[in-house]
């Protein structure tokens, strides 16, 4: 008998196997918990990011639209003030006007490259995730 | 100054819409610029002093906690493990212990009976032979007083009979 | 039917000179004050507890921050130099929003529908691009208006088209939200007008109202995203032109 009451004396007082099947529940609960909300964060981040991302092109679009016209009005006026100047009447106007076309097509397109080259390293961003060797 | 001013340019208003559109009537821009600058500057001086930097830290602080508390339960939950597994290593430590102490305590226990009884024995067998010993000096010892005895007695019998002394030597010497 | 320009009307309320010029305080300048005194108010009240767990007012004023927050740092880094616009930006979003959103209750003021206040925001904005392009960059900022391996034939018409397309971005930010602005609100009163014309001619004229009712209603709620989405615009376009300024390279 006394040799059985030394072989438990290491383990009694500390932890029952019921009690051992407990913590290890908890501590993968709380595993579980720990991912699920890193998990939400990276998942909110990522939103985030998107809804960012929708915006600003959103923003481009309306941008190049409105300063498509505001250029032509630019030029026009432009022009007209400079017709009243000079007295050179409908020359200017006609000249700057066609400038201000030209500015409002050189916005869109200088607007088309910038959104091009954001889209390409967002998704650039995106797949340098996934691809190891891939640089940034 | 302002007094003449505002009356002629409110008159005009009042007189037909239709004259000055008044979201591009100049006459508006003045007050509406100043007072756009007036309440620009004060609400920008407010919200950057004051209002901003207070959410910033609030925000700030909350981000901070959260990811404290957060890496706080990973260290505890990695340490949980490793103590739980230490503790299964110790578990196993032991049982393989107390396995080898209590095959060395029945052998130590065993041998300390054996040599118990075996001196246990010998002071019997010691004891049984003193007392064997003294028995049988008892034995001689008895059995020449017997010897004696009866010297004497059939001595003080034949004297009783014969009415004189017989020494004892000479009733040994009959006998 | 109700004239649809008389909302539009500036009210001087309060004649008051400054060296000169007409400082007079207008029921536009009673709707600034107006619209700075609820935000400051309610961006302090709100982050009165500054708790961790927010209460309703505290999270809606987080919301903001955050939400401006995220704009500055998606269009112009994360770095100090994009954050210390932060709020210049924040202050000019919000006060658009709000002015946007006072102006979309009944019979109140809309700021934002005068070329003044929006030209004034988009020229605010102009000045300082352009004073950080220059601290930035030194005279080198002018080479925008320059661009390199032109002929020198028509150097002058490039530079020209430059000059408009660089002036075109005022224009066009003060113009956007004004024009967006008093466009919304003519419709609205229109069709408001309509409804309380087919509701006076009476009879079957009165069942009538219901379709210009309904267009009211649904144009209400496109106001309502309009007010917020031009503030949200012009906000990311500050962002926008703030960048180009800091960064004329990319």
């Amino acid at each position: 008998m006394s040799t059985d009451d030394n072989g438990q004396g290491p383990g009694s007082g500390k932890l029952s196997p019921h009690d051992r099947a407990q913590f290890e529940r908890r501590v993968s609960e709380l595993g579980d918990k720990l991912g699920k909300v890193r998990a939400e964060q990276a998942a909110e981040d990522a939103a985030n990011r998107g809804s960012a991302t929708r915006g600003r092109g959103m923003s481009y679009g309306i941008r190049m639209a409105s300063e498509l016209v505001a250029a032509v009005i630019v030029g026009g006026l432009m022009g007209y003030g400079l017709d009243l100047l000079l007295g050179s009447k409908p020359w200017l106007f006609l000249l700057f006007f066609v400038l201000g076309f030209a500015a409002g097509v050189l916005n869109v397109m200088r607007g088309y490259t910038r959104l091009q080259a954001d889209i390409s390293r967002e998704t650039g961003g995106k797949i340098g995730h996934s691809v190891p060797d891939d640089e940034d | 100054m302002a007094q003449p001013h505002n009356t002629e340019t409110g008159v005009p208003h009042e007189a037909g819409h239709s004259t000055a559109f008044p979201p591009l009537d100049p006459n508006n821009f003045a007050p509406q610029l100043i007072w756009l600058a007036i309440t620009f500057a004060a609400l920008y001086t407010v919200l950057s002093r004051v209002a901003l930097p207070r959410i910033g830290e609030v925000i700030e602080e909350r981000r901070d906690r959260i990811q404290r508390d957060l890496d706080a339960a990973e260290r505890l939950k990695s340490e949980t493990e490793k103590a739980l597994r230490d503790y299964e290593q110790s578990l196993a430590d032991a049982r393989n212990k107390s396995g080898a102490i209590a095959r060395e305590t029945r052998d130590r226990l065993a041998a300390e009976t054996e040599r118990e009884r075996a001196e246990v024995d010998a002071a019997v067998n010691a004891k049984i032979a003193d007392a064997e010993k003294r028995i049988n000096e008892m034995k001689t010892t008895a059995l020449s007083s017997v010897n004696d005895i009866a010297a004497e007695t059939a001595g003080a019998i034949v004297g009783k009979l014969l009415g004189e002394d017989v020494s004892v030597a000479e009733v040994k010497k009959v006998l | 039917m109700p004239d649809p320009i008389h909302q539009f009307e500036i009210k001087r309320l309060v004649p008051f000179d400054l060296f000169g010029l007409d400082a007079t305080f207008t029921n536009s300048s009673l709707f600034m004050v107006l619209a700075a005194g609820i935000i400051s108010g309610f961006l302090i009240v709100s982050m009165r507890g500054r708790s961790l767990v927010p209460t309703r007012l505290q999270s809606l004023s987080e919301i903001l921050y955050e939400f401006v927050a995220n704009m500055v740092r998606d269009t112009m880094g994360a770095g100090h130099g994009a954050m210390k616009y932060f709020p210049l930006v924040f202050t000019i979003f919000i006060f658009i929003l709000t002015l946007n959103m006072l102006g979309m209750i009944p019979g109140f003021f809309t700021v934002t529908s005068h070329l003044a206040v929006t030209a004034g925001l988009a020229l605010l904005v102009f000045v300082i691009v352009l004073a950080v392009g220059f601290a930035k960059n030194g005279v080198g900022f002018l080479k925008l208006f320059v661009p390199s391996g032109v002929p020198i034939y028509v150097l002058p018409l490039v530079v020209m088209i430059e000059i408009i397309s660089f002036l075109s971005r005022p224009i066009s930010h003060s113009v956007r939200l004004f024009a967006n602005m008093l466009a919304g609100h003519i419709t609205l009163k229109v069709f408001a007008g309509f409804i309380i014309m087919l509701l006076g001619a009476g009879g079957a004229y009165g069942v009538l109202a219901i379709l210009p009712l309904t267009m009211a209603t649904a144009l209400t709620a496109l106001e309502f995203l309009v007010a917020f989405l031009q503030a949200y615009v012009f906000a990311m376009l500050t962002c926008m032109y703030l960048n180009d300024a800091l960064h004329p390279g990319h």
